[in-house]
């Protein structure tokens, strides 16, 4: 296939700028091609802070590494920066794990001490999770009563949340970051933990409706906070 | 056909035996047969407090083991016409002499003669535990007010839970009233809620049951103790009575009230 024949698509938007990339010639085809688009007419993508870029591939299945190669290739050609990545085919094993990652396990009753509860997804719990129980999610985690012991979401890095009724762990974590104190205003109170900004936050239930815009004011509060004890 | 109940705590010292003994002994003054099973081999004691170690022929591990019948083993307090009987453990075994499959047979036997059957549990979550559990069809967990107490009665009644007895009744020892009034010692409702299972007596901390477990008498036999009152309440209520709570406020002296009527208590 000649590449003329590639078909790549740039259109610009508020956002950025999207790529969309030929489903049908071959990889090898699609990298050139692209190549060859950046020689010449686009040099103004050099100059100013970086644009973000978002490349659909269509039908095209592509592997984590192709995807690597065309990021790597479109950011070396100027100030541009891949935000994402759009693409309608997945090999059937990431499908099963993004579907194991969506999946709710529901747990009835109290999880008592040297209980370990672990779930691929997210844990509704109705009952209590009392001192000595833990649970590990690779999602988030949501409590119909007591917090009690052990809660730790997001094992796997995603972003995550910690719901309680009544929020008053042991300890609690969301991906890297752990905790062993509650605010006190919030002890014992109907309240949820997040992470932001490489901090862990808790804050009430009812800022749950203000995500993730809360966030963002409770981080700075923090870091305000945290300065002001260092200076 | 009897019940087989399992009295246990995971944590030692907070007063199986003792409950096992008063609640078998109130179980029997109110004309019901009850055999009292020791699971505790190696650490046997129930036959201390109950009065009867001179009387011990054979045990629990003669009877398995074959060389006694199980009549034989069974030791009868004459106090209660023979409505209370000790199976008591071997001493010079320990906890591996025994399977639960065995124990649930003898416990199945047991149970045929029996109104009730409670099985003294060993401390801890291992062998003894489960042997203790095994032939049992209710479990009743005791636990003191005590945070490490709470929290080993919670585990245990997770691995009753997973054992197939789900509907565990708690009992609440050696509460101390005073010291939750000044919100020194957890309350029953704080350990009722944390626990989740229903409670079945709260036995109030007193003397008066150290020396009388010393003696060889089960507290309930004594008429005027709350402890013993709440032991018979316990009894009556696995009879399927509706008994209230005790009410455990020290009763207010004479001069106590005209203090507090002039407003200086």
């Amino acid at each position: 296939m000649a590449l003329q024949d590639v078909q790549i698509l740039i259109k610009g938007s508020r956002d950025g700028l999207s790529f969309f990339l030929d489903p049908h010639c071959s990889f090898d085809d699609l990298l050139s091609a692209l190549e060859a688009r950046f020689m010449g007419a686009y040099d103004h993508f050099l100059q100013g802070p970086p644009t973000e870029v978002h490349v659909h591939f269509g039908t095209r299945y592509v592997t984590e590494e192709q995807i690597e190669r065309v990021r790597t290739l479109i950011e070396q050609h100027g100030s541009l920066k891949v935000t994402d990545v759009i693409r309608d085919v997945f090999d059937k094993k990431e499908v099963e794990t993004m579907l194991t990652r969506m999946s709710l396990k529901t747990e009835v009753g109290i999880v008592r001490s040297g209980q370990v509860v672990e779930a691929a997804g997210d844990v509704l719990l109705l009952g209590d999770l009392n001192p000595g129980g833990l649970i590990r999610a690779r999602g988030s985690i949501y409590i119909f009563g007591q917090l009690m012991g052990h809660a730790f979401a997001g094992v796997g890095g995603d972003p995550a949340i910690i719901v309680a009724h009544d929020f008053r762990p042991t300890r609690f974590g969301i991906g890297r970051l752990a905790l062993d104190e509650v605010p006190r205003s919030l002890y014992g109170k109907a309240s949820f933990a997040a992470a932001h900004k490489n901090r862990l936050l808790v804050l009430p239930l009812k800022a749950l409706r203000g995500l993730p815009f809360v966030l963002d004011e409770a981080a700075e509060e923090m870091i305000a906070l945290e300065t002001a004890g260092n200076s | 056909m009897g019940e087989a109940i399992v009295i246990t705590s995971g944590k030692g010292g907070v007063g199986k035996t003792t409950t096992t003994a008063n609640v078998g002994t109130a179980l029997a003054m109110m004309g019901k047969k009850v055999v009292l099973v020791d699971t505790d081999i190696g650490l046997r004691n129930l036959d201390l407090v109950l009065g009867l170690e001179n009387r011990i022929v054979y045990d629990l591990v003669d009877v398995i083991e074959g060389r006694a019948r199980l009549e034989q083993a069974l030791v009868k307090d004459k106090r209660f016409e023979e409505r209370l009987v000790l199976l008591p453990a071997a001493q010079i075994k320990d906890k591996t002499a025994v399977e639960p499959s065995q124990l649930a047979e003898l416990v199945h036997e047991l149970v045929s003669r029996f109104d009730f059957v409670l099985l003294d549990s060993p401390a801890g979550i291992e062998q003894g535990f489960q042997n203790a559990i095994s032939g049992a069809t209710q479990a009743i967990v005791v636990t003191t007010p005590e945070v490490s107490a709470i929290r080993d009665a919670d585990r245990v009644i997770g691995l009753l839970e997973k054992n197939g007895l789900g509907r565990a009744k708690l009992i609440i020892n050696r509460l101390r009233i005073q010291m939750v009034k000044k919100m020194e010692q957890a309350s029953v409702d704080e350990i009722v809620q944390i626990l989740g299972v229903d409670l079945l007596g709260v036995v109030p901390d007193d003397e008066i049951v150290i020396k009388m477990t010393n003696e060889g008498t089960p507290t309930v036999m004594d008429t005027r103790s709350k402890a013993a009152l709440a032991y018979r309440n316990i009894a009556r209520r696995m009879l399927g009575e509706s008994v209230p709570l005790l009410k455990l406020e020290e009763k207010q002296g004479m001069f106590n009230k005209v203090l507090k009527m002039f407003g200086m208590s």
